[in-house]
């Protein structure tokens, strides 16, 4: 976790110390990426701006609790944002359709992500070398919260074949992205 | 553990896309609080999928960052959990209008829906306590490891018991054999507050010792007991040192006429300290 870009340690300093700015920061960074996570999983507009907003206030209340130290900050968040966002999945019984993703229109905000961590042209042009299959089970089981066996059954794939596609997948990201890493 | 080929196994991969068990989930988390190694892997796999994530990057809809920013609730210290941990889904949901159908409508009440329903909840109550009781199997591993020590204790303690009650047995039967006198050495100087008492068997000569009220010996020094033997001191061996021996069985001794204790240098001397002596007690 060394290689803490300026922004994150500003974050970071200012959400143990409870100062407000750090969620000001947060928004002006970060929200582009929390937010398309929401969207994402829940698909539905309405549920990405309730859990958003309900994300940004967990933030904000557990933040003094955030140990840099044991995980990265945009990472911390991101996991919130994947258990909320599962959590309401759970509650509604709902999940989203398996989707083709190649149609999915993502828009990014260039100017709400100066400062991201993560380059984002280099890793559009990366991201595209996955195999669209490897990638498509990766997306059903990180975003979607499928379990193993549900991929199999909907994407009618063995078992095992879900098992290896998104270990290669994960493998081929780990490549690919290891340079983005700590940037 | 092999730790490296517990990694190389590609179980953290998994429990990233939520293919694991309970107890697969859980042993991930908890070998990550242990290994160092695991944690890195499982850190460095998490930093690759949420960078991965941020492929997906849309901007929230404008109004929102007002709405958010100027609303902030107090922060809490301590929250009640990480909101980062996975959580096991233990929620059981029980359909109450099943078993409300069998209601009718007038106000007499249906005890036996109302005993289907307890007999229900009773029924799902245990379900999930055997279901909770087999995934918590490695939880359960440790509180016994933890009760096997426990238990291990106890059968000292237990063991400790029972020879201070054989000793105390047979100190017993000592001095209530009737060929047994009690001497009681009383303190040497009347300043002194000091008090013991010897055991003789007159017949089998043999003398048992009762510290009972000795102040504690100096660092370098040790009490050494004594038999006064047609008027001339014979050494009966130190008192112990060690906490919590009340009674020592001595060497055999003929004739005795008194018993006394010396306060000596540690290990003991050839001829008693007489300045120093603290108790003695005559053979009546």
């Amino acid at each position: 976790m060394s290689n803490k870009t300026p922004i994150e340690e500003e974050i970071t300093r200012n959400l143990l110390s409870g100062n407000e700015k750090a969620m000001a920061l947060i928004y002006d960074n970060y929200s582009a990426a929390l937010y398309g996570v929401c969207k994402k999983m829940l698909l539905s507009t309405e549920d990405a701006e309730e859990v958003f907003q309900e994300v940004m206030v967990k933030i904000w209340k557990a933040g003094k609790s955030f140990d840099p130290n044991k995980a990265r900050l945009y990472t911390w968040m991101v996991n919130i944002v994947r258990n909320t966002c599962i959590d309401l999945m759970r509650k509604n019984n709902r999940r989203p359709q398996i989707q083709d993703t190649d149609n999915n229109v993502h828009v990014i905000e260039q100017n709400h992500n100066t400062e991201f961590p993560v380059d984002h042209i280099g890793l559009k042009e990366e991201i595209a070398k996955l195999r669209k299959e490897d990638r498509n089970v990766l997306e059903l089981a990180y975003f979607s919260g499928y379990s193993q066996g549900e991929i199999a059954k909907k994407l009618n794939l063995p078992l095992g074949t879900v098992k290896t596609r998104a270990r290669k997948a994960i493998n081929e990201l780990k490549t690919l992205l290891a340079r983005d890493i700590g940037r | 553990m092999d730790v490296k080929k517990y990694i190389e196994s590609g179980i953290i991969d998994d429990y990233l896309m939520g293919f694991v068990s309970e107890q697969e989930r859980q042993e991930v988390q908890c070998l990550s609080k242990i290994y160092p190694e695991i944690n890195e892997v499982l850190r460095s796999s998490e930093n690759i999928m949420s960078t991965w994530a941020a492929d997906f990057a849309e901007a929230p809809p404008a109004h929102l960052r007002a709405k958010i920013l100027d609303n902030l609730p107090p922060q809490e210290d301590l929250p009640e959990q990480d909101p980062t941990e996975q959580k096991e889904d233990k929620s059981i949901v029980i359909d109450f209008s099943e078993i409300d159908k069998g209601k009718d409508d007038s106000p007499k009440v249906n005890y036996w829906s109302y005993a289907a329903a307890i007999a229900f909840i009773f029924g799902a109550l245990m379900v999930w306590q055997w279901q909770s009781a087999r995934s918590n199997s490695l939880e359960m591993k440790d509180e016994m490891l933890v009760q096997q020590e426990q238990m291990e204790e106890l059968k000292n303690n237990y063991e400790e018991m029972a020879s201070s009650m054989q000793l105390k047995d047979g100190l017993l039967a000592v001095v209530s054999d009737p060929d047994v006198q009690k001497i009681v050495m009383g303190p040497a100087k009347e300043d002194m507050n000091a008090n013991s008492a010897m055991y003789w068997n007159k017949v089998t000569q043999k003398a048992y010792f009762h510290r009972l009220a000795l102040p504690a010996e100096p660092s370098d020094s040790q009490y050494q007991l004594w038999a006064i033997v047609d008027g001339k001191p014979q050494s009966l061996g130190m008192v112990s040192l060690e906490e919590n021996v009340a009674w020592q069985e001595l060497s055999t001794v003929e004739g005795a006429q008194a018993f006394a204790i010396t306060l000596e240098p540690m290990g003991g001397s050839e001829s008693p300290t007489l300045e120093n002596m603290m108790v003695i007690g005559a053979v009546s």
